[in-house]
Order: structure tokens, then sequence, then C-alpha cells
């Protein structure tokens, strides 16, 4: 089960890594503020996945820190940058 | 070379101090300047938390000790970040730009008073 | 499998940190910033420091990122000083970094397996604080002394921001006025988001006891709670000249230094704590922590007051 977790969190670790390039390369500022958002989201999957895995309750915490903390980045990078 | 956890990030973490270091000293912007030497210190970070993984005791995890100084650490170098953007903010409030190459001001106005005394007398003749 | 985890992941935080330094615009950078951090979580995380992943996600990548895009937003229009050093300088620069970063790496290749020393100590005086979270021991108990300092840290470094205001604006309230956006989702997000930012700050103080967590964490939270009010419009910073205001800030370091000094009395020597309510006064002192340091991260983020005319 362990195994197949941390295949899984290799799996989406892949995919957030091929998109984070071509959304990092993109023209405008939602690209990047898109890039940050999907590492936001694949990497509270991730966390979870080897939290589980390795049987460490307390990253779960992390990964809430991380949901929390992402969704500000969100409004930060709207009012910071991308809205002009 | 067994290349473990440990080595792996501490690798990454010695990777980071370079590409800060030469960040710092190469971009000629002041806030890229202080956010390469953020980058610094999360790599000097990263090669601490590579010590404190290799003195792992079995059953009870890794090293406290690095890891309290890494997060004392952390918000240390956020304190200082903080100063330096408000004194960088300061700066270009004050002269408009964010250049750290001394400023010609006050040497363009001991050249201009020559240039205004002779127009003034210029203008009295 | 997992070594290639690691691999993929210290190859990623690499990759973002080199374009982090190479690409010109300064909000680029800071956003590559913040994925670096939030990539250097998950790798905190496989070195087993719970408690550094939820600092860096909080601190190293959040505050800071906030804190460097606000400024990155602001100096956008600032002339752009291209006064790089030249071509040859700079392949020398890049040879010397990379000498400087080989020889880290030799260094890292090259520590001995050690005998794990500190985290027995640690673990075996457990029983003396109440704690189980032995990170947090260290912070609250065996080094103690650091903490207070890096909180003095904090506090001298918002001294040394709020100094940065210009004369007119003095003790008026700190940084620019974001108008109240029209009822919206970012209205409502800001209504909606602090109630469970409060709940999970209280969350991981308690639990930083005994798990990965603890009062400057949950602080962070706390503070991101606040510039997110801040930036829906919906509240303004009080005036740095209100007292109030300042004696919140103060009253975190103050009770921590005043339970340590209290200790000679206690227990014997500063900073030490009577065993029996060892994990009481903590408590007490952590909670006291995680206000003012909230308080004091949010100030910090936010800047010198700098408006003129009194706010309406």
């Amino acid at each position: 089960m362990a195994a197949l977790m941390i295949w899984a969190a290799v799996a989406i670790a892949a995919i957030v890594a091929v998109g984070l390039v071509r959304v990092l390369c993109g023209p405008t500022r939602a690209d990047s503020m898109m890039a940050a958002q999907l590492i936001g989201t694949g990497g509270i999957a991730v966390l979870l996945l080897i939290g589980v895995a390795a049987g460490a309750p307390a990253v779960v915490d992390v990964a809430l820190a991380l949901a929390l903390l992402s969704a500000f980045a969100g409004v930060g990078f709207v009012l910071g940058g991308a809205r002009r | 070379m067994i290349l473990d956890v440990a080595a792996v990030f501490g690798l990454a973490g010695a990777g980071a101090v370079g590409l800060g270091l030469f960040g710092m000293l190469a971009n000629p912007r002041p806030l890229q300047k202080v956010l390469a030497f953020n980058l610094m210190g999360s790599g000097a970070f990263l090669m601490f938390g590579a010590v404190a993984r290799r003195a792992a005791a079995p059953g009870l995890g890794p090293d406290p000790v690095p890891h309290a100084m890494v997060i004392t650490g952390l918000v240390v170098s956020f304190a200082a970040t903080a100063l330096i953007v408000g004194l960088l903010l300061r700066l270009h409030a004050v002269s408009g730009s964010t250049s750290l190459k001394p400023q010609p001001g006050p040497r363009r106005a001991a050249r201009s008073t020559p240039a205004s005394k002779t127009s003034e007398r210029g203008d009295a003749a | 499998m997992t070594a290639w985890f690691d691999v993929g992941l210290a190859l990623m935080a690499l990759g973002l940190a080199w374009r982090a330094i190479a690409t010109r615009r300064a909000f680029d950078s800071t956003v590559a910033f913040v994925i670096y951090g939030l990539v250097l979580t998950i790798a905190w995380v496989r070195l087993g420091a719970y408690d550094v992943a939820l600092t860096e996600a909080a601190v190293g990548s959040g505050l800071t990122g906030a804190l460097l895009l606000g400024a990155a937003h602001r100096l956008e229009r600032a002339p752009a000083d291209e006064d790089r050093p030249s071509a040859p300088l700079r392949a020398l620069l890049a040879v010397a970094c990379a000498g400087v970063a080989l020889g880290l790496g030799a260094v890292v290749l090259a520590l001995p397996q050690v005998e794990p020393l500190q985290a027995v100590a640690a673990a075996s005086a457990a029983e003396a604080t109440g704690l189980l979270n032995p990170v947090n021991n260290v912070l609250m108990a065996f080094r103690a002394i650091d903490t207070v300092l890096e909180k003095m840290v904090l506090f001298a470094a918002l001294v040394g921001v709020w100094s940065l205001a210009p004369d007119a604006a003095w003790g008026r309230r700190p940084g620019r006025r974001f108008p109240p956006a029209a009822e919206g989702p970012l209205t409502l997000f800001a209504r909606v988001l602090p109630p469970v930012g409060v709940l999970i700050a209280a969350h991981l103080l308690w639990v930083g006891a005994d798990a990965p967590g603890g009062a400057f964490q949950g602080a962070t939270i706390l503070a991101a709670m606040i510039l997110l009010v801040r930036l829906a419009g919906l509240a303004d910073a009080p005036p740095v000249s209100s007292r109030a205001l300042r004696l919140l800030i103060v009253l975190g370091p103050a009770a921590f230094l005043g339970v340590g000094m209290a200790g000679v009395v206690l227990a014997g020597a500063p900073f030490a704590y009577p065993a029996a309510h060892a994990k009481a006064i903590i408590l007490v002192v952590e909670f006291a922590m995680l206000v003012s340091v909230a308080a004091t991260l949010a100030l910090l983020v936010v800047g010198p007051p700098e408006r003129a005319q009194a706010a309406p």
C-alpha cells in the first residue's frame, strides 16, 4: 500500500513538474499565478500521499497549512500583480 | 557512495547556495539581490537539514536541535528581508530610483553653481 | 523509487532557484521563489523535519513571498538599473560560485554518520517539560534564550521598519490604504477564510506540544489572515502610535522574558520551569507569543506609515 502511494506521489509530482515548465514559460502574469496554484494543489496531494506512506500523521497539518496559504497566495497574486 | 535522502537534499542545498551567491553578485537589481540572498540562506538551511538527518536516532527521528535552529533562522531571515525591503522602498520614494550606485546629485549641484553665477553676471551685464 | 522522487524534487528546486535569479522581471523571480519554497516544503517533509516544513511553507514561501511581491509591484515603474557586470566578469563569478557549491557539496558527501547524541538527549528530557515534540522542547526549554532573542530580532526589525516613515506620516496608520472592494468573491473570501485560519492557528499551537506545530507556525497563519482582511479592504491597520497595538506587540516577548527571569527564583536558573507546571507555563507563554508574533509579522509585511493625511 505504501509503495502504491509513493508511486502515486511520484506520478503527481511528475505531472505537476511538466505542467509547471509549460506554465512558467507562459507569456502573461496570469500564467505565473496558475503555476503557483498548480504547485499548491499538487503539492498538497504529494504531501498527503507521502505522509500517509511514511506513517506520519503530522504531514496532514503541513498540508492543511499549505492549503490555507496557497489560497492566500492566490489573493496576493491577483491584487499584487495580475490585476494591472 | 550511497545517495540517500540526506545526501540528495544536502547537495541541492549546496547548489542553492551557489545559485543564490551568483544571483546576489551578478544581478544589478536590489530586489532580486535580496531574493537571491534568501535563496542562499535556504540552501544553507537545507544543508543543515541534511546534517540533522545524518544524526537521526533509530525510532526517534532526526536531530531536533538543527531543526529548531533552522526555524529560528527562517524567522530572523524574514525579519532582515522585511527591513531591507523597507529600506529599498524608502530609497525609491526619496530618490525615485533603486540604484545602488552613488547618486551624482550633490556633485552636479556643485558644478552648476559656477554656471549659475556666470549667468547672473551675464544678466547684470 | 523514493530515491528518484528525491532526486526529481531536488532538481525541480534547483530549476526554480535558477529561474528565480535568471529572469529579468522581479514579479517572475518572486513567483519562482514562492514555488521554490513550496517544493522545499516537500523536501523538508522527506527529511523528516515536519516543524521546519510548516515554517518553510508559512514564512519562507508565504510571508516572504507576500513581502517581495508587494515590493516588486511598487518598484515596477522604477527605472531599471541595467548596469550588469561585464560578460567576462560574470563568467568568472559563475565559476567562483560553482566552486563554492561544489566545495559545499563535497562537504555534504563527506559528512560522517554520527552517533545520535542530541536526539536521544532531547527525547529523554521530554519528561522535564511534559512536551513530546522534541523540536518544541528545544525551542521553548533547552535553547529558550535563542527563541527569546529571535522575538527581540522581530521586534527590532519592526522598530527599524517603522523608523523609515517620513516625518509627515509618523504615528499614522501603516502601509497604503486598500479601498474596500465591491461585494464579490474577494470580500466573501476574506470573510470566510479567517475563521478557518484562526481555528488552524489554534490547532497548530495546541498540537505543537506533542506533534509538529507550535506558536510560531500558528502565528504565521494568523498573520496571513490579518493581511487577507486588509487586502480585501475590510479593515485597516491601527495607527502605529496606538498604545494598544504597541502593548500587543510587546506582550509575547515580555511574557517569555518575564517567565524566563522568574525561573531564577522558582526553578533555580534563568529559563528553567518548575517541573510540576512546565507544560501549562509553556502553553501560556506560547499563547502570548502567538498574538504578538502574528501582529508583528503582519506589520512587517505592511511596512512603515506613509500616508501623510489622516485616514478617514
